[in-house]
């Protein structure tokens, strides 16, 4: 695999340590979490944005910076523990270059 | 109700398996789901029980099924279908209509709003469980499984808990149609049931709108579908739905998670000693004991799977057949707290995907924890287990022993 394929995601998990993660174009970031065994992050539903059980929050700069959420998961996002601003459900974020470097941080609880 | 096996069906496809009685004679519930699906020689058989329909038998199409609202409508669910178009809610609705329909369940069961929930239902588990602990045993269903989720609805709704007992006979006759029908009660039907809910709610419904509260049936009632008010039928349908759906559900798992845990000191070891355990592990148990055998309605003539399928075609989705897929989820019926499950169909999926997963959740966690903590040692009383099949499989009767 190229290196240019490989980009780099930054979990916060639970205990506020935070694990560099590659992962490569196409994938969802919530496949992306679970191949690398982030725990909190689930997505009962396969990934089709139906049960909201992906959700984290991005950091920094990133909300602004990631194509904004469709209707649809901003509905699901209200609906989610404890919605920020920088809610998302993971299954909707797109792996792509344009995110080398996207930092989630993992919510305490998806239910 | 046997019907004659239509000509679009090719012979073939035709199984004997009745999806309400699944089992061979002492064969397991769910080992006769497994044993169903790897002997389908095709992705979609034909019952002609029940009024005749398909059964969905590959994991990935059941999911797939379920989330495909383009192709397959919600409009008359249930087997057999009921024989006229039944108002339930967001549960008989498609998209786009469904919507307005979900937004207030949405909100109403939303997992913040259930958490606040918690100290509520805490409370009424170690109330029952402390009533009951001296006696040494019980009959787990009917003196516990059935009447968490009742007071748990009866509170969300704020309805008399003088009506619980009515309340959970119409919830059962619609869920178990077959159990119903041979009971030794007076043979009442489900749209009857659906008729006496209807009469019952009406009253509740109009106080609601002039004097709206907090509780889910004024939030349901007073929400708007287009803009405009919900209509009384509209209400009643949801608020029927909202009732059924949460009931026997949360019943029947409870009564096969402690069936499950009666026997297996092992597993109630891991989950006392370790709490830390306790989330992944409910998520191995809702994918272990999935429950619902839900249906769509073809919308129109298609090919599924290389099928034709008539419009109007009932298709069953078992959702047991997703998550006890051993190429999903190796040896499915063991039950392995460290397992990871990523995605199960215990809930559905797509835009009916259960509006209640995150109320049952926490029931579910509440119950284990607090009856863990006063009887961690208990067994089964010697019996022979039976499982009604019907929308939502359940225990019989489930006999406990402690001390
Ligand atoms: C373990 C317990 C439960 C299970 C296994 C379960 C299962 C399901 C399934 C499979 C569906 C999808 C039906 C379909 O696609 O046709 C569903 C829908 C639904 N469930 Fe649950 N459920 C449970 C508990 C609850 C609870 C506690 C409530 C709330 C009081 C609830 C409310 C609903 C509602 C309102 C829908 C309809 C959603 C829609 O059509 O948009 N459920 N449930």
């Amino acid at each position: 695999m190229p290196d240019r394929e490989n980009i780099r995601v930054l979990f916060t998990l639970h205990q506020g340590e935070t694990i560099e993660v590659s992962a490569l174009p196409g994938q969802s970031i919530r496949q992306v979490a679970l191949d690398n065994d982030v725990l909190g992050i689930v997505g009962e539903c396969g990934g089709s944005g139906a049960c909201g059980t992906c959700h984290a929050y991005v950091g920094g700069q990133w909300t602004e910076r990631l194509s904004p959420p469709s209707e649809d998961e901003q509905e699901m996002l209200e609906y989610v523990l404890e919605p920020k601003p920088n809610s998302r459900l993971t299954c909707q974020i797109i792996v792509e270059e344009a995110i080398d470097g996207l930092e989630i941080i993992v919510p305490d609880h998806q239910f | 109700m046997t019907m004659p096996v239509p000509d679009h069906v090719h012979p073939s496809l035709v199984t004997k398996f009745d999806i309400f009685q699944p089992s061979r004679p002492d064969e397991e519930y769910f080992a006769a789901w497994v044993r169903f699906q790897k002997e389908a020689k095709s992705q979609l058989l034909w019952s002609p029980l029940h009024g005749g329909h398909w059964i969905a038998t590959d994991a990935e199409l059941v999911m797939k099924l379920y989330e495909d609202s383009d192709t397959m409508s919600s409009r008359r669910p249930g087997i057999p279908v009921f024989d006229r178009d039944i108002d339930m809610g967001a549960l008989s609705r498609d998209p786009p209509e469904h919507k307005a329909f979900r937004k207030p369940l949405n909100f109403s069961l939303s997992p913040a709003r259930i958490r606040s929930m918690e100290q509520f239902i805490r409370a009424a588990v170690r109330e029952l469980i402390d009533h009951l602990i001296a006696k040494g045993s019980c009959e787990f269903i009917s003196e516990f499984a059935d009447v968490i989720p009742l007071n748990v609805f009866i509170s969300m709704v704020d309805l008399p808990k003088s009506d619980l007992d009515m309340l959970a006979g119409w919830a059962r006759a619609i869920t178990h149609p077959t159990a119903a029908a041979t009971s030794d009660g007076p043979a009442i039907s489900r749209e009857q049931v659906m008729d006496a809910l209807g009469n019952y709610l009406r009253p509740y419904i109009a106080q609601r709108r002039l004097q709206p509260g907090s509780d889910a049936i004024s939030e349901v009632v007073n929400s708007l579908v287009d803009g405009r008010p919900m209509t009384d039928a509209e209400a009643i349908g949801a608020c029927t739905h909202l009732m059924i759906a949460g009931l026997d559900t949360v019943a029947s798992f409870l009564g096969f998670m402690m069936m499950f845990l009666a026997e297996s000191p092992s597993h109630r070891q891991e989950l006392v000693s370790n709490p830390a355990i306790m989330s992944g592990a409910i998520q191995e148990m809702i994918r272990r004991f999935p429950l619902t055998v839900n249906s769509r309605i073809a919308r129109d003539e298609q090919i599924i799977s290389g099928i034709r399928i008539k419009q109007g075609d009932v298709i069953a989705l078992p959702t047991m057949l997703y998550n006890l897929d051993e190429r999903k989820f190796p040896d499915p019926l063991s039950i392995n707290f460290a397992r990871k499950v990523n995605s199960q169909c215990t809930f559905g999926n797509g835009a009916h995907r259960c509006a209640g997963a995150s109320l049952a959740r926490l029931e579910i966690e509440i119950v284990l924890q607090e009856w863990l903590a006063r009887i961690p040692n208990f067994r089964l009383a010697p019996q022979k287990l039976d499982v009604v099949g019907g929308i939502v499989a359940s225990l019989r009767e489930l006999h406990l022993i402690w001390q």
